[in-house]
């Protein structure tokens, strides 16, 4: 009975899709709700409790890398949450089951066949919270200089860095966005090993809910993605409203690449998609959503290839002033670090070919190390112009239009 | 067919050539005297400023340890006044943070605000132990901090805490060394500024017309107008007003206010007119002043205290904020095109 009342609006669909343009996405012919409402049988279909959760759990992660109070087990507490510890100040998040450090480099798509590759990442997010407590907190009240970890000043601010210049909070931080949010987003949940895992499309087409739920499996996965992105929004029907304030990740930066004139509409466009890709899914067309989980990604891939970009030229801006005052560089260049760490995460096929990332992130990051000359305190505006063409042409994204 | 169009190349390129032989990204080549007007700058106003702000910050040392020494009535009245006397002279300066001053952070050092009420009580307990240099201790001093301690304690804790009056001294004093390094330094670079008189983003007229906008926007538009009436915000705040514990915001802001047209009258004024700038049929330069008018006017029936004011009445304080706003278009947009300056400051968006 459910498949023939969904068999009219396919038909629709095979005739609009006949002569569209690959670029433009149509106007579907399928029912699409205004805001992100779907429901069955009265009850809401959408879900992502989960990515609401960890997304709270970094907000308050994130924090606590500055909380100089802090112990190293209890910033593990947080990552981990493991059972028995109730790490947070949001009883909810202590009542959670999940944790960040369970999905960090855990995508289907780039780490289901590479542990090796995983176990390398997160090892390089256990070592970013490690060092802030045994390098960084230390020297909470030491001035920060080249080889010693401290303060520096940035404005009124006051950031804390290691004895190259990083602020690892930053590192950790902005690395997150790429090996979680970006990860599981773009390469778990809106790619195809785990929309039409198993038997999910049929489940799918007969519109079999997972037990207990009213939701589809392949539903509650693209819901997923959606919670990645928009998991704290305060009102998720409609999440363009808060776009930017969600949280300090995916939305936040969403958020400023939208407001950059250049970008303008990316918002709006990433809102439609997820909900006609929603919608898709409802009315069994699988075509519809894949094309709309790729725009999804390419949205959210320029947001990180953008970000890093942006944040180098305001560095190098930085280290081209008089007088040279190379601490007043560190905060961009250490959110900077972060985002070019992120790239690593990022799979772009080209003449039908993917290309992986990784050591032009790792290349990058060395740039940005600056090993020979004493981190960021020794880097120079040339070194940093060169590191965001590079980055700009890699991604095909235009230079000018993500530096301001 | 051919000669005619040769003639015709080589008559374009003839015209091509009497395009403005001046530096490529400059105004037009006019009668301007670059120098004297930096000259004027230098000497008449940015001098003068340093020289008054380390006059009255050493006042203000002394009589923070005649205070110390005999703590009573009379050396308070008198300490306060000073207090007050060198922070006018601050706003005076502020719009001139160049070179030594920027380098060590002289406005986030002196002028701070709101200040840590916390972290000055936490000072005070550990007197031996502070260091002022740090970043983190910036919220903790400079005058916002000595306004603090000054009108906002209770006067009987001041007199009966000498830890207070020892903080107090290490305040007026850090900020006197650092005035006096300031000036110094600008007295030993004054040639080299005055020279300087290129179009580069590096040289002097573009960084101190860059200045001297981003101080009008950043510090006079938003820091004292538009942050305490919530114009970034939902509400106002108004515990981020300046000058509240003094209740003396406005007369902080006109200080401010009179330095910044001061300085637009002290060679900006003259560069426009002989450029020739106009808007709508009317001289640039005009405009500007008739605007810094409209500011004062609006600004006049304003209380004291700004933290006051945007409490009972917000309205009057969005009102000088727009007339600066208005300013702020005239200065950063008009004024900057016509000078051939690009701004060299991106509005902060946070992390």
């Amino acid at each position: 009975m459910k498949l023939f009342i969904y068999a009219f609006p396919a038909m629709f669909l095979m005739i609009a899709a006949t002569g569209c343009d690959d670029d433009d996405a149509p106007t579907p012919s399928f029912v699409v709700p205004d805001t992100y409402v779907f429901e069955r049988d009265g009850a809401s279909t959408v879900s992502f409790s989960g990515q609401s959760e960890r997304l709270g759990m970094a907000q308050e992660l994130s924090a606590a890398l500055l909380d100089f109070s802090k112990r190293e087990d209890e910033l593990f507490n947080m990552y981990r949450n493991p059972e028995g510890v109730d790490p947070f100040s949001d009883a909810s998040l202590n009542e959670s089951t999940k944790s960040i450090s369970s999905k960090v480099a855990a995508s289907r798509d780039l780490f289901f066949t590479n542990a090796t590759a995983a176990a390398a990442i997160k090892a390089d997010f256990d070592g970013w919270i490690s060092a802030q407590v045994s390098e960084v907190f230390p020297n909470e009240n030491e001035l920060a200089a080249r080889g010693q970890a401290g303060q520096v000043a940035d404005g009124s601010d006051v950031r804390y860095v290691n004895e190259w210049g990083l602020e690892l909070n930053q590192a950790f931080s902005k690395a997150l966005i790429g090996g979680l949010m970006y990860d599981q987003a773009v390469n778990n949940y809106l790619g195809t090993a785990i929309l039409d895992e198993g038997t999910n499309r049929t489940e799918n087409d007969m519109a079999n809910t997972v037990n207990g739920e009213s939701y589809t499996n392949m539903e509650h996965k693209w819901d997923e993605a959606f919670g990645y992105v928009f998991g704290l929004s305060a009102n998720p029907a409609q999440p363009l409203d808060d776009l930017g304030e969600a949280d300090n990740f995916l939305n936040k930066y969403l958020g400023r690449v939208e407001n950059d004139p250049d970008f303008t509409g990316i918002a709006a466009n990433i809102e439609s998609d997820f909900r006609l890709g929603r919608a898709a899914i409802v009315v069994g067309e699988y075509g519809e959503r894949d094309a709309r989980a790729n725009r999804i990604k390419e949205i959210l891939t320029d947001v990180l290839v953008i970000r890093s970009i942006y944040y180098l030229k305001q560095a190098e801006a930085q280290l081209r002033a008089t007088p040279l005052m190379p601490q007043a560089a560190f905060h961009d260049l250490s959110e900077g670090y972060g985002f070019v760490y992120s790239l690593r995460f990022i799979r772009l096929t080209i003449d039908g070919q993917e290309i992986d990332y990784t050591t032009f992130s790792d290349n990058s990051l060395a740039t940005l190390r600056n090993a020979d000359d004493n981190g960021f305190w020794g880097l120079e505006a040339d070194e940093l112009a060169t590191l965001a063409e590079d980055i700009a042409s890699v991604f095909f994204i235009n230079l000018e239009a993500a530096a301001n | 067919m051919r000669i005619t169009s040769l003639a015709f190349l080589l008559l374009l390129s003839i015209s091509s050539c009497k395009t403005n032989n001046g530096d490529d990204d400059g105004p037009e080549p006019v009668a301007f005297d670059r120098q004297a007007m930096l000259a004027n700058w230098a000497d008449n106003l940015i001098a003068p400023a340093y020289d008054d702000l380390e006059a009255d910050l050493q006042s203000l040392h002394l009589s923070a340890e005649a205070y110390a020494a005999t703590p009573d009535a009379g050396t308070l009245a008198v300490l306060r006044n000073d207090f007050s006397k060198a922070y006018r002279s601050w706003q005076a300066s502020s719009p001139f943070v160049l070179g030594k001053a920027e380098e060590l952070r002289l406005r986030e050092q002196l002028n701070t605000y709101p200040t840590n009420i916390d972290l000055i009580e936490e000072n005070v307990s550990q007197l031996n132990t502070i260091n002022l240099e740090l970043p983190s201790q910036t919220v903790a001093q400079g005058l916002p901090a000595l306004e603090y301690l000054l009108f906002g304690l209770a006067e009987e804790a001041l007199q009966s805490d000498d830890d207070y009056r020892s903080y107090i001294l290490q305040l007026t004093g850090r900020m006197l060394t650092l005035s006096e390094a300031v000036k110094a330094d600008w007295l030993a670079t004054r040639d080299a500024y005055v020279q300087n008189d290129g179009n580069s983003a590096t040289a002097s007229i573009d960084r101190t017309v860059n200045d001297y906008i981003f101080h009008f926007e950043k510090f006079l538009r938003a820091g004292k107008v538009g942050i305490p009436a919530g114009v970034f915000s939902d509400d106002p705040l108004a515990d981020r007003a300046e000058g509240l514990f003094a209740g003396y915001s406005k007369a902080l802001f006109s200080a401010s206010l009179n330095s910044s047209e001061q300085f637009f009258n002290g060679g900006l004024n003259d560069y426009l007119d002989a450029l020739g700038v106009e808007r709508s049929g009317e001289l640039l330069s005009q405009q500007i002043n008739d605007q810094f008018a409209d500011i004062k006017a609006a600004a006049n029936s304003l209380n004291d205290n700004f933290s006051t004011q945007v409490v009972t009445d917000n309205t009057a304080m969005l009102q000088l904020y727009d007339e600066l706003q208005k300013q702020v278009v005239f200065l950063k947009v008009d004024m900057l095109q016509a000078l051939s300056i690009n701004v060299d400051y991106v509005d902060a968006d946070g992390d």
